[in-house]
């Protein structure tokens, strides 16, 4: 399957943007809401499923049915660069955190990321879904049961919470993480999982049950902050932790009763 | 056996993300070029296991002066084409390489099996219940001894005097603890026997041998052979432990139907559940007691035409206006029961029966108010 080449460059330091070159007649695909600006001359378009399929009406019926699973929403938006020079089209991440390029021809052709952290690749990319098949992983690992694949040989963003780290791990070397860190490996890399040792640990050391182990060879991704970590954090320390979510538009989101009374939240 | 095969090698002296490599076997070394490197490991230093991402690939690892290398064969055809040149050792680790995978399939698999088991477990045992209640029920009242069924009988009883009054003396009385003696000569269970002073035409036995018979019944009744043949009904349905199965049915039941159900068992729609449950289970036990019944009354040397004669009657007044007929709902009287209970009237040997020796007239005149 022919790739698209595109160039990029990523903006910010902790909420990044990633804004990508496309040739003419070339093309991206991003996460349906990703999108944060494009320039003149780019089409955009929301096909079922991945846009990498060839395949009949089953395929991509298929396609979304495994995107429904990774928790992605059943479309994607593919941008098309219609004009007859360079245009650009961004993608910004959806929360603090760093923009991960990885060239999949560089890593094999093939990542295994964690669900919902694609943000958008070169059209061709297929997003497929990794099952876990190790039990323990898939209950203890902290990335549940369904992963995500991404198959092809251009350039694929993923997006990591907080810090990024890079890693890459000789054949045998053995890392050990804290369960929900992991963002992407090279499908050459194990991912298991290990008893934190003591059962003392287990019950106050606050790390859990397990950690998930990476060993090598291969490139591992981590993220210094899961996302789940910051809302757990934000939710605990918020005043009213009704969770309720306001447009920006919203009539009376900036005064409601709550907001009047609220004190030094004023 | 020159064929080649290709992979990702990792090791000291290239990128971190693995390079593109083709190898080769050339008797017993094993030769790989990645670019400009160029590797050769003898076959007796090969280390081959499933490893990666849920141990899909092969992993042939070995240990160099410079370090430890891994070449890992990604595709199912790749393994044919390395397995093609391998020395028979290499074969065999390859081999158990592949079951390594198998087996975390298998255990993933008996995995969801077990979760599927453990959500359906209620259904299939609410299942298995409604398929073989009357086995497991049968199974159940076996196991409960004929103390522990006067005692639920003695329940009963009580529960039946504070809401009717029983006559226990009087021709009335008399005639059904004869006729019912003769019924159930050399049973187990000790038989109490009772009138009550109801209009209705009813009568119905507990566990443990309490038959009530009430007054309308034996008014209703034209000889005293039909009334034993409604005593000889009622007393198949203790011998065979009807209503104790159906009280172990019906608990059973509703068990099982709160394990799968949950809340919702207690829902009209689990009481509809149970009572059409409930409902089948008496109409199998009706015919099986008409059976027994009748083989009680030949034993006995009771005619048993006074059986369908008097079932016969009851069906007709159904039509009409006879409310009192309350033995209908809990012993339907079809059609077909009937035709069933005459053709194996029928089929008995000819013999004839001595009347019952009962001043019928008295017992009826003595229930006249």
């Amino acid at each position: 399957m022919a790739m698209d080449v595109v160039d990029f460059e990523i903006f910010g330091t902790e909420m990044q943007y990633v804004e990508v070159e496309l040739d003419p007649g070339e093309a991206a695909v991003g996460e349906a809401g990703a999108m944060m600006y494009m320039q003149d001359g780019i089409q955009m378009d929301t096909v079922f499923g991945d846009g990498s399929q060839q395949g009949g009406l089953f395929g991509k019926l298929l396609g979304a049915g495994k995107r429904l699973l990774t928790g992605e929403s059943l479309f994607t938006t593919v941008f098309h660069n219609e004009g007859d020079g360079k245009r650009r089209v961004a993608f910004a991440a959806p929360y603090p955190g760093k923009i991960v390029p990885v060239h999949l021809a560089e890593v094999g052709g093939t990542l295994i990321c964690q669900k919902d952290s694609f943000l958008c690749a070169a059209k061709g990319v297929s997003l497929g879904i990794a099952f876990q098949k190790k039990l323990g992983v898939g209950l203890f690992g902290g990335e549940g049961f369904i992963m995500q694949k991404l198959e092809g040989d251009g350039w694929a963003f993923v997006h990591a919470g907080g810090t990024l780290l890079e890693r890459t791990l000789q054949p045998g070397e053995l890392l050990r993480v804290d369960t929900g860190c992991v963002v992407a490996f090279q499908p050459t890399v194990d991912f298991d999982i290990q008893f934190v040792g003591k059962v003392k640990s287990a019950l106050f050391g606050g790390e859990g049950l397990f950690f998930a182990t990476l060993s090598g060879p291969g490139k591992v991704w981590l993220q210094s902050l899961p996302l789940s970590r910051l809302a757990n954090r934000i939710i605990l320390s918020a005043p009213v932790a009704g969770g309720q979510s306001r447009g920006e538009g919203s009539l009376l989101g900036g005064m409601a009763l709550g907001g009047l009374l609220g004190g030094d939240d004023e | 056996m020159t064929a080649h095969f290709s992979g990702r090698l990792f090791g000291p002296a290239l990128p971190g993300t693995g390079m593109a490599a083709s190898g080769r076997w050339e008797g017993d070394m094993l030769r790989v070029a990645a670019g400009a490197v160029e590797l050769a490991a003898p076959a007796a230093e090969l280390r081959i296991d499933g490893a990666g991402f849920n141990a899909e690939r092969v992993r042939v690892s070995w240990q160099s002066a410079d370090g430890a290398y891994a070449l890992f064969l990604e595709q199912p055809s790749e393994r044919v084409a390395f397995n093609a040149g391998a020395p028979a050792p290499v074969a065999l680790q390859l081999a158990a390489a592949g079951r390594k995978g198998r087996c975390t399939e298998a255990r993933l698999r008996l995995g969801w099996a077990l979760l599927g088991l453990f959500l359906l477990l209620p259904f299939l045992a609410l299942a298995a219940f409604l398929w073989q209640a009357d086995t497991v029920a049968t199974w159940v009242a076996e196991r409960v001894p004929p103390e522990q069924e006067a005692r639920i009988g003695e329940l009963t009883l009580a529960q039946v005097r504070t809401r009717m009054h029983l006559i226990e003396t009087g021709p009335a009385a008399e005639a059904v603890r004869t006729v019912g003696a003769r019924l159930t000569a050399g049973s187990r269970y000790r038989y109490r026997w009772y009138v009550a002073d109801r209009p209705e035409v009813n009568a119905f036995a507990a566990p443990g041998g309490v038959v009530v018979v009430f007054a309308g019944l034996i008014r209703a009744a034209d000889t005293p052979e039909e009334l034993a043949g409604v005593l000889a009904h009622e007393t198949a349905h203790v011998e065979l432990r009807h209503s104790l199965k159906g009280a172990i049915k019906g608990l059973g039941l509703r068990a099982l139907l709160a394990l799968a159900l949950g809340d919702l068992a207690n829902t009209v729609a689990g009481d509809l559940a149970a009572d059409l449950t409930e409902m089948k289970f008496s109409r199998d036990a009706e015919a099986e007691a008409d059976q027994e019944g009748l083989q009680r009354l030949v034993a006995a040397g009771i005619s048993p035409h006074g059986m369908p004669a008097f079932f016969d009657k009851l069906a007709k007044a159904e039509g009409g206006a006879a409310p009192a007929l309350s033995i209908l709902s809990t012993h339907p009287a079809s059609a077909e029961r009937m035709e069933t209970l005459r053709r194996e009237i029928a089929a008995l040997p000819a013999r004839s029966f001595e009347p019952l020796a009962l001043d019928w007239v008295a017992v009826r005149e003595s229930l006249v108010k």
